[in-house]
Formats: structure tokens, C-alpha cells, sequence
């Protein structure tokens, strides 16, 4: 994540829209080498390291840009 | 469904683009001139898309590879 944030960062010089669409739910409990459970990291961390790494070439677009994300980690389980 | 207004000289992040409705609002971003970088996991599959999309006016789409269950990638 921070990885690829400063690749686009040195890339672009202003970003007008960022879709943070990426989730996945992992069935069997996995740890990634940060020590965070896979599916909270990526449900969860990814929406704030890859909106914080972008943060200075969101800020640059000329109108204000729009981050667009899913609400589906709020929601109950299904009975 | 509505239609995108023109994004003609946009850029626009999108992360998980490589299928689903990820894919999907990728691809009607490009159709509605945005040039669109796309985050994923395999690298074939992220070309693939990115090669599917409408080319942007001015400059390519481009396709950056992550984990984004990774802090450091």
C-alpha cells in the first residue's frame, strides 16, 4: 500500500478520483507479516494507508475529488 | 443506470479493478474520458484490463501492481 501510493504520487501530480473498491473476505484466518488479520487489513487498513498516501495529490486536484468506498464491513451477517 | 458526466482530463485510482464492479466502474470511468490507474495483485490480469479500457485523450492508463493486504507494497 504505502508502496504503491508513493509510486502513483511520484507519477501524478493531482488525483480527482479514488475508487478504493478492493476487499475480499478470507474464510480461513491469516496473518499478514504486519501482523494484522488479512481480511481487517485489507477491508479496513488499505482504505486509510492508500487515502493518507495519496492524500497530498487528492488535496492538488482542482475540485475537490471524491473518494468512493464500500459500507459492506458494516453490515450484519446474514441470518 | 446513469451516465458518467465527462471526465475528459481527470485522473482517477481505482484499486480492485481487475474484476467485479471494480472492473466495471474502471472501465466506465475510461469510457467517460478519465485516464484511470488501476491498483491489483497479478500483473497479466492488470494489463489485460487496462488494455480493455476506452484509451484516454491525453496520456495512457496505467496499471501498478500491490498487495493491499500489505503495508510495505
Amino acid at each position: 500500500m504505502k508502496r504503491v501510493a508513493a509510486e502513483i504520487s511520484s507519477r501524478e501530480g493531482a488525483i480527482d478520483l479514488l475508487v478504493n473498491n478492493a476487499g475480499a473476505e478470507f474464510g480461513v484466518r491469516q496473518v499478514t507479516p504486519d501482523g494484522l488479520e488479512r481480511t481487517f487489513a485489507l477491508n479496513h487498513m488499505a482504505y486509510f494507508v492508500v487515502t493518507l498516501g495519496l492524500l497530498d495529490r487528492l488535496i492538488a486536484a482542482p475540485q475537490a475529488p471524491r473518494d468512493q468506498y464500500s459500507l459492506a464491513h458494516a453490515c450484519p451477517p446474514q441470518a | 443506470m446513469s451516465e458518467i458526466r465527462n471526465l475528459t482530463g481527470k485522473i482517477a485510482v481505482v484499486t480492485g479493478a481487475t474484476s467485479g464492479i471494480g472492473e466495471v466502474v474502471a472501465h466506465r470511468l475510461a469510457a467517460a474520458g478519465a485516464r484511470v490507474l488501476i491498483i491489483a495483485r497479478d500483473l497479466t490480469r492488470a494489463a489485460a484490463t487496462v488494455a480493455s479500457f476506452p484509451p484516454p485523450a491525453s496520456g495512457e492508463h496505467d496499471a501498478h501492481l500491490a498487495d493491499l493486504s500489505s503495508w510495505p507494497t
